[in-house]
């Protein structure tokens, strides 16, 4: 996938701006605060509808106006572009565009027309950001770590975004519900049929995210391996609510689900919160090391160095990236926010050799011009100044 | 700031009150009614009134009509063993002008939402058992939306109903008349799927 010209009008600090890219490296270079981070959240909200960092969507209007509007040109092979071969055939030129109004009025438009549906407009073209705030991967909490999944799963599988999107609303009426019987002003029966939807669309996300996570784990081992050496071993393991729901087949895990609700009903009345269900989901990272012939296991959100943890984070992004690319047959756009800050000179060198050798578009944003090297390859550099690019 | 005469004022603020009618689409609408003859704007306002004066809501069946009980539920020639449970009255008409359906209608007037403060003793639901014990009912249809909370009535009516002598059947979802498969959401595809049947 490359994005071939980007349009920011109101974007934060952004008033009016066209900016052409090349197919390689685009290295964004200015002081801070100049709005270089704003370029890749521009290219990241076209992607997914979403901002990697703030929410509600209206603080990405420019102050003191009413809306914004971003548009893509964005080019995708006709085909497979994983495929060495496939590069020469004709390329599909794409035209996204997203608009928001400080009403909360949102419009996608794919080629000019009209999309209805979120989880039509979510995979179209594909991103992977990574950042020092990618750290929270590691560090942060549940929630971080299944928004990673959940929005990973989103660009390859529109089914999977309208079941999460129906789970979510069916949880918050049951959890309004919940505090309702609190207050006896509703009855408990009335639980019923929440509970069956949320048992529904719960069984299908969890089976996809644990097929997923399966695939997933195989590749971050893969590219941890590659960043450290045989030193140590890196362990992924997802822990689904309710418990062993991943190891049982769809019928029984309706039961185990059903049976998980009902027993933790009560607490939920009291707490008006569900304790049960995919959206308690969560995975532990565990480095296993040897010394001294014996074996240890830590998990690394307590017991990692910063060092591994961030060598753990770029393994679980690189994973993202080699994922999307095998399951979509096109390679994402690579989003670099602050890496050099973040990274040792291996681990960045490993990076975009990676990124050349798979051909992938990539921005990178630095306050050092000096950044750029001969590893990054072909690369135009952009500078920013003040909501300005040249 | 500009300032319309206080009459003019008070149309488009009634206007805005109308469903997809903004700002703008009052102001015009309002001056193309200052434009108007006489006549017709009489005509219209008496309409309006009489909408409200003349018009109600079935007692039996939640249609909107000027008889009580409505055209439909009064009409002998339809099957008074079916009951289609629709979320509003406006439903009626879509199922109505497929010409298809020949038996009667209940309008629960909304859907099951904790979240807008709507439980099972907000809806005609009562009603609906009422019927079932006083009339000769053998199946009921469940015809709310495939939404969330559309869906989560039908399964609270299943339930209800499961204790009853009398069927209960959901209409299908799926893929439109005509409709190109390649054409078709990756979401409605696979519930078409989900949903097939044995031919
Ligand atoms: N809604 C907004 N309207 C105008 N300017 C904004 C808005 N939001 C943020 N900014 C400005 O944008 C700049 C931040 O841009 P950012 O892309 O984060 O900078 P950096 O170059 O450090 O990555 C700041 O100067 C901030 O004041
Ligand atoms: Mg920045
Ligand atoms: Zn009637």
């Amino acid at each position: 996938m490359r994005l071939n010209q980007l349009v920011l009008r109101n974007f934060r600090s952004y008033t009016d701006c066209e900016i052409d890219f090349t197919d390689r490296v685009n290295l964004i270079v200015g002081e801070n605060a100049q709005g270089k981070t704003t370029l890749l959240e521009a290219i990241y909200f076209l992607s997914t509808a979403k901002s990697h960092r703030t929410y509600p969507d209206n603080e990405l209007i420019r102050y003191n106006e009413s809306w914004f509007y971003l548009r893509g040109k964005i080019a995708a092979a006709n085909g497979s572009d994983t495929n060495p071969e496939a590069q020469i055939e004709p390329l599909d030129l794409m035209t996204v565009e997203v608009s928001n109004e400080l009403s909360g009025k949102k419009r996608f438009k794919f080629n000019g027309v009209l999309q209805k549906k979120l989880s039509e407009w979510i995979g179209q073209f594909n991103v992977v950001f990574f950042s020092p705030e990618s750290l929270t991967l590691v560090k942060g909490a549940p929630a971080d770590r299944r928004r990673f999944i959940d929005l990973l799963i989103s660009q390859i599988d529109s089914v999977y975004l309208s079941s999460l999107q129906n789970y979510q609303f069916a949880l918050k009426q049951r959890n309004e519900l919940l505090k309702q019987i609190r207050s006896k002003q509703a009855n408990p029966d009335f639980l019923d049929p929440w509970d069956d939807i949320l048992i529904a669309e719960g069984i299908s996300i969890s089976q996809t995210r644990v097929r997923m996570f399966a695939q997933l784990k195989a590749y971050v081992q893969a590219k941890h391996t590659e960043l450290t050496g045989d030193r140590e071993v890196l362990e992924l393991k997802y822990q689904p609510s309710p418990e062993k729901i991943d190891r049982a087949p769809k019928q029984e895990a309706t039961e185990l689900f059903r049976q998980g609700l009902q027993s933790s009903r009560s607490y939920d009345i009291l707490r008006g919160m569900t304790a049960v269900g995919p959206h308690r989901d969560d995975f532990k990272l565990i480095l296993e090391s040897q010394s001294a012939g014996a074996m240890y296991f830590q998990e690394a959100k307590a017991f990692g160095s910063q060092g591994q943890q961030r060598t753990i984070a770029l393994a679980l992004k690189l994973g993202e990236l080699e994922l999307i690319r095998e399951t979509t047959g096109k390679t994402p756009i690579v989003l670099l926010d602050d890496v050099f800050s973040e990274l040792d000179g291996e681990r960045s060198s490993f990076l975009f050799n990676l990124l050349g050798r798979l051909n992938a578009q990539t921005f990178i944003t630095s306050t050092r011009q000096e950044a750029w090297g001969p590893e990054l390859g072909d690369c135009r550099v952009f500078t920013v100044h003040d909501g300005q690019v040249n | 700031m500009l300032h319309y005469p206080e009459p003019l004022a008070r149309l488009i603020n009634e206007l805005q009150k109308l469903p997809t009618i903004g700002a703008k689409t009052a102001q015009r609408l309002a001056f193309f009614m200052l434009k108007m003859p006489e006549s017709d704007t009489t005509k219209l306002a008496q309409a309006l009134s009489e909408v409200k004066t003349h018009l109600d809501y079935c007692s039996v069946c939640g249609n909107i009509t000027d008889q009580q009980p409505c055209y439909i539920c009064t009409d002998t020639r339809r099957d008074r063993q079916t009951v289609c449970v629709i979320e509003e009255p406006d439903d009626l008409l879509a199922i109505e002008r497929t010409q298809e359906y020949k038996g009667l209608y209940h309008a629960l007037m909304g859907v099951l939402s904790p979240l807008d403060g709507v439980g099972p003793k907000d809806l005609r639901i009562d009603q609906l058992f009422q019927r079932i014990h006083s009339e000769d009912i053998k199946e009921v249809i469940l015809a709310t939306n495939y939404t969330t909370e559309g869906q989560a009535t039908a399964l609270y009516l299943t339930k209800q109903l499961e204790s009853l002598e009398i069927t209960t059947t959901r209409i299908a979802y799926g893929i439109p008349v005509g409709g190109d498969l390649e054409y078709i959401d990756a979401v409605t595809l696979a519930k078409a799927l989900e949903g097939r049947r044995r031919i």
